[in-house]
Protein backbone atom coordinates (compact mmCIF):
# COMPACT_ATOMS: atom_id res chain seq x y z
CA UNK A 1 0.00 0.00 0.00
CA UNK A 2 3.15 1.84 0.33
CA UNK A 3 3.73 2.37 -3.38
CA UNK A 4 4.33 6.15 -3.39
CA UNK A 5 6.55 6.03 -0.54
CA UNK A 6 8.86 3.23 -2.32
CA UNK A 7 8.92 5.65 -5.43
CA UNK A 8 9.59 8.70 -3.15
CA UNK A 9 12.40 7.12 -1.25
CA UNK A 10 13.76 6.12 -4.70
CA UNK A 11 13.55 9.54 -6.10
CA UNK A 12 14.95 11.68 -2.93
CA UNK A 13 17.73 8.78 -2.94
CA UNK A 14 18.39 9.72 -6.71
CA UNK A 15 18.26 13.25 -6.12
CA UNK A 16 20.32 13.50 -3.11
CA UNK A 17 23.71 12.17 -4.69
CA UNK A 18 22.47 14.07 -8.12
CA UNK A 19 24.56 17.72 -8.91
CA UNK A 20 21.57 19.43 -7.49
CA UNK A 21 21.72 23.35 -8.40
CA UNK A 22 25.71 22.92 -7.78
CA UNK A 23 25.50 22.31 -3.88
CA UNK A 24 28.33 19.93 -4.55
CA UNK A 25 27.45 17.34 -1.62
CA UNK A 26 26.76 13.72 -1.44
CA UNK A 27 23.23 13.19 0.04
CA UNK A 28 23.21 9.83 -0.55
CA UNK A 29 25.76 8.85 2.32
CA UNK A 30 23.77 10.16 5.22
CA UNK A 31 20.35 9.05 3.47
CA UNK A 32 17.75 8.31 6.19
CA UNK A 33 15.12 4.86 4.77
CA UNK A 34 13.10 5.23 8.32
CA UNK A 35 11.90 8.54 6.75
CA UNK A 36 9.74 6.55 4.47
CA UNK A 37 7.18 4.28 5.48
CA UNK A 38 8.03 1.01 3.41
CA UNK A 39 6.62 -2.27 4.26
CA UNK A 40 8.92 -4.89 4.84
CA UNK A 41 8.98 -6.41 1.32
CA UNK A 42 10.51 -2.42 -0.13
CA UNK A 43 12.91 -1.97 2.24
CA UNK A 44 14.50 -4.85 1.23
CA UNK A 45 14.45 -4.04 -2.32
CA UNK A 46 15.67 -1.13 -1.51
CA UNK A 47 18.44 -1.85 1.05
CA UNK A 48 19.33 -5.08 -1.43
CA UNK A 49 19.52 -2.94 -4.07
CA UNK A 50 17.38 -5.22 -5.73
CA UNK A 51 16.59 -3.79 -9.01
CA UNK A 52 14.32 -6.44 -10.28
CA UNK A 53 12.55 -6.71 -7.16
CA UNK A 54 11.75 -2.85 -7.30
CA UNK A 55 10.18 -3.53 -10.84
CA UNK A 56 7.72 -6.54 -9.63
CA UNK A 57 6.87 -3.82 -6.73
CA UNK A 58 5.49 -1.76 -9.25
CA UNK A 59 8.19 1.45 -9.49
CA UNK A 60 7.87 3.22 -12.80
CA UNK A 61 9.95 2.14 -15.17
CA UNK A 62 11.95 5.53 -15.67
CA UNK A 63 12.35 5.66 -12.11
CA UNK A 64 14.07 2.33 -12.30
CA UNK A 65 16.16 3.48 -15.06
CA UNK A 66 17.44 6.48 -13.02
CA UNK A 67 17.93 4.02 -10.20
CA UNK A 68 20.38 1.61 -11.62
CA UNK A 69 22.76 4.12 -13.13
CA UNK A 70 23.00 6.04 -9.95
CA UNK A 71 22.93 3.01 -8.06
CA UNK A 72 26.21 1.68 -10.40
CA UNK A 73 24.71 -0.60 -12.51
CA UNK A 74 25.70 -1.02 -15.78
CA UNK A 75 23.17 -0.98 -18.50
CA UNK A 76 23.91 -4.62 -20.00
CA UNK A 77 23.95 -5.77 -16.49
CA UNK A 78 20.77 -4.15 -15.68
CA UNK A 79 19.05 -4.97 -19.09
CA UNK A 80 19.80 -8.84 -17.74
CA UNK A 81 17.94 -8.45 -14.55
CA UNK A 82 15.07 -7.18 -16.10
CA UNK A 83 14.77 -9.32 -19.23
CA UNK A 84 13.17 -11.86 -17.61
CA UNK A 85 9.73 -9.51 -16.83
CA UNK A 86 10.12 -8.57 -20.47
CA UNK A 87 6.63 -9.23 -22.26
CA UNK A 88 7.12 -9.66 -26.22
CA UNK A 89 5.62 -6.63 -27.79
CA UNK A 90 2.99 -7.71 -30.43
CA UNK A 91 1.93 -4.22 -31.58
CA UNK A 92 3.49 -3.01 -35.00
CA UNK A 93 4.41 0.97 -35.55
CA UNK A 94 2.97 2.16 -39.02
CA UNK A 95 6.30 2.49 -40.11
CA UNK A 96 6.64 -1.41 -39.56
CA UNK A 97 3.68 -2.22 -41.71
CA UNK B 1 9.91 40.22 -32.87
CA UNK B 2 11.85 36.58 -33.28
CA UNK B 3 12.18 35.26 -36.44
CA UNK B 4 11.80 30.96 -36.38
CA UNK B 5 15.01 30.54 -38.76
CA UNK B 6 15.33 26.94 -37.97
CA UNK B 7 13.31 24.00 -36.73
CA UNK B 8 14.11 20.51 -36.70
CA UNK B 9 13.80 16.95 -34.30
CA UNK B 10 16.17 14.79 -32.95
CA UNK B 11 16.76 11.25 -32.25
CA UNK B 12 16.27 10.64 -28.66
CA UNK B 13 19.54 9.09 -27.98
CA UNK B 14 20.54 9.20 -24.03
CA UNK B 15 23.94 7.53 -25.06
CA UNK B 16 24.76 9.77 -27.61
CA UNK B 17 27.42 11.28 -25.50
CA UNK B 18 28.49 8.98 -23.37
CA UNK B 19 28.76 6.05 -25.65
CA UNK B 20 29.05 7.56 -29.01
CA UNK B 21 31.20 5.29 -30.21
CA UNK B 22 28.29 2.27 -29.29
CA UNK B 23 26.06 2.86 -31.90
CA UNK B 24 26.66 0.98 -35.46
CA UNK B 25 28.65 2.74 -37.69
CA UNK B 26 26.61 3.98 -40.41
CA UNK B 27 23.59 4.81 -37.88
CA UNK B 28 26.57 6.99 -35.79
CA UNK B 29 27.46 8.83 -39.21
CA UNK B 30 23.68 9.70 -40.10
CA UNK B 31 22.69 11.19 -36.29
CA UNK B 32 25.67 12.92 -35.86
CA UNK B 33 26.30 13.60 -39.21
CA UNK B 34 23.10 15.87 -39.14
CA UNK B 35 23.63 17.05 -36.14
CA UNK B 36 26.69 18.93 -37.07
CA UNK B 37 25.23 19.87 -40.25
CA UNK B 38 22.11 21.58 -37.94
CA UNK B 39 24.61 22.82 -36.32
CA UNK B 40 26.58 25.08 -39.35
CA UNK B 41 22.75 25.72 -40.09
CA UNK B 42 22.25 27.46 -37.19
CA UNK B 43 25.64 29.21 -37.32
CA UNK B 44 24.71 30.26 -40.97
CA UNK B 45 21.44 31.30 -40.18
CA UNK B 46 22.77 33.60 -37.46
CA UNK B 47 20.15 31.56 -34.49
CA UNK B 48 20.67 33.67 -31.67
CA UNK B 49 18.37 31.42 -29.12
CA UNK B 50 17.25 28.17 -29.46
CA UNK B 51 13.95 26.37 -27.66
CA UNK B 52 14.77 22.86 -26.81
CA UNK B 53 11.28 20.34 -26.13
CA UNK B 54 12.38 17.59 -24.94
CA UNK B 55 10.51 14.73 -22.14
CA UNK B 56 10.37 15.01 -18.25
CA UNK B 57 12.00 11.70 -16.45
CA UNK B 58 11.10 12.36 -12.87
CA UNK B 59 14.03 14.87 -13.25
CA UNK B 60 12.14 18.21 -12.13
CA UNK B 61 8.79 16.71 -10.77
CA UNK B 62 7.72 13.98 -9.25
CA UNK B 63 3.73 12.67 -7.67
CA UNK B 64 2.58 15.20 -5.95
CA UNK B 65 2.53 17.52 -8.80
CA UNK B 66 3.33 16.67 -12.45
CA UNK B 67 2.44 19.33 -14.94
CA UNK B 68 2.07 18.03 -18.80
CA UNK B 69 3.82 20.44 -19.82
CA UNK B 70 6.36 23.22 -18.36
CA UNK B 71 8.52 26.46 -19.75
CA UNK B 72 10.96 26.94 -18.46
CA UNK B 73 11.36 30.82 -18.53
CA UNK B 74 14.21 31.75 -15.71
CA UNK B 75 17.33 33.70 -16.18
CA UNK B 76 19.26 30.33 -15.85
CA UNK B 77 18.23 26.35 -15.90
CA UNK B 78 21.35 23.84 -14.23
CA UNK B 79 22.58 21.16 -16.16
CA UNK B 80 22.97 18.33 -16.99
CA UNK B 81 22.22 16.30 -13.64
CA UNK B 82 22.88 12.89 -14.81
CA UNK B 83 26.34 11.76 -13.02
CA UNK B 84 27.17 9.67 -16.37
CA UNK B 85 26.74 12.47 -18.65
CA UNK B 86 30.47 13.68 -19.89
CA UNK B 87 29.07 17.42 -20.32
CA UNK B 88 29.94 19.95 -18.02
CA UNK B 89 27.65 20.88 -15.55
CA UNK B 90 27.12 24.62 -15.77
CA UNK B 91 24.12 27.18 -15.65
CA UNK B 92 22.61 27.46 -19.27
CA UNK B 93 21.29 30.67 -19.50
CA UNK B 94 17.57 31.04 -20.52
CA UNK B 95 16.14 33.32 -22.81
CA UNK B 96 13.36 35.19 -20.32
CA UNK B 97 11.94 37.58 -23.34
CA UNK B 98 11.27 34.94 -26.06
CA UNK B 99 10.17 32.79 -22.79
CA UNK B 100 7.67 35.01 -21.52
CA UNK B 101 6.06 35.81 -24.95
CA UNK B 102 6.15 31.69 -25.52
CA UNK B 103 4.08 31.05 -22.14
CA UNK B 104 1.90 34.55 -22.53
CA UNK B 105 1.20 33.16 -26.03
CA UNK B 106 -0.49 29.54 -25.03
CA UNK B 107 -2.13 31.14 -22.08
CA UNK B 108 -3.83 33.50 -24.29
CA UNK B 109 -4.63 30.75 -27.02
CA UNK B 110 -6.36 28.86 -24.37
CA UNK B 111 -3.72 26.93 -23.44
CA UNK B 112 -1.87 26.55 -19.61
CA UNK B 113 1.09 24.95 -19.76
CA UNK B 114 3.19 25.37 -16.16
CA UNK B 115 6.23 27.20 -15.94
CA UNK B 116 9.13 27.69 -13.94
CA UNK B 117 12.18 29.57 -13.02
CA UNK B 118 14.41 27.29 -12.12
CA UNK B 119 14.46 23.97 -14.44
CA UNK B 120 17.44 20.84 -13.94
CA UNK B 121 18.25 19.52 -17.61
CA UNK B 122 18.43 15.88 -18.04
CA UNK B 123 20.04 14.23 -20.48
CA UNK B 124 17.20 14.67 -22.84
CA UNK B 125 17.66 18.50 -23.56
CA UNK B 126 21.21 18.62 -22.75
CA UNK B 127 22.43 16.28 -25.54
CA UNK B 128 20.96 18.00 -27.75
CA UNK B 129 21.72 21.45 -27.07
CA UNK B 130 25.21 20.03 -26.66
CA UNK B 131 25.41 18.72 -30.20
CA UNK B 132 23.84 22.56 -30.71
CA UNK B 133 26.83 24.46 -29.25
CA UNK B 134 29.27 22.84 -27.43
CA UNK B 135 30.14 26.15 -25.28
CA UNK B 136 26.44 25.91 -24.14
CA UNK B 137 25.84 29.63 -24.10
CA UNK B 138 23.33 29.92 -26.62
CA UNK B 139 20.33 31.42 -24.66
CA UNK B 140 18.06 28.41 -24.29
CA UNK B 141 14.19 28.42 -23.73
CA UNK B 142 13.74 24.36 -22.09
CA UNK B 143 10.33 23.00 -22.68
CA UNK B 144 9.29 19.36 -20.69
CA UNK B 145 6.78 17.69 -21.35
CA UNK B 146 5.36 14.58 -19.93
CA UNK B 147 6.00 11.37 -22.08
CA UNK B 148 5.89 9.00 -18.88
CA UNK B 149 3.81 9.22 -16.30
CA UNK B 150 -0.09 7.67 -16.89
CA UNK B 151 -2.17 9.52 -17.64
CA UNK B 152 -0.64 11.68 -20.69
CA UNK B 153 -1.88 14.10 -22.38
CA UNK B 154 -3.78 13.27 -25.55
CA UNK B 155 -1.10 13.39 -28.99
CA UNK B 156 -4.03 15.68 -30.45
CA UNK B 157 -3.23 18.28 -28.17
CA UNK B 158 0.16 18.68 -29.98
Amino acid sequence: MSLYQLHRAVYDWIRAGEVNSDAGVDGRVDFDLAAYELTGEEQRAFTDKDVGAMYQLGLHEVLINRYARAAGFARDDYRKILEQYAKPEERRGRWQR
Amino acid sequence: MAEIVLAYCSSHAPMMSSARLAAPEEQRRNFIGALEHLKQEAIDRRVQACVVLSNEHFTNFFLENFPQICIGVGEKNWGPTEEWLPIDKVWIPGHEEMADHIIRSTLNAGFDPAFSHRLELDHGIMTVYYELDNTMKLPLVPIVQNCAVEPLMPLWRW
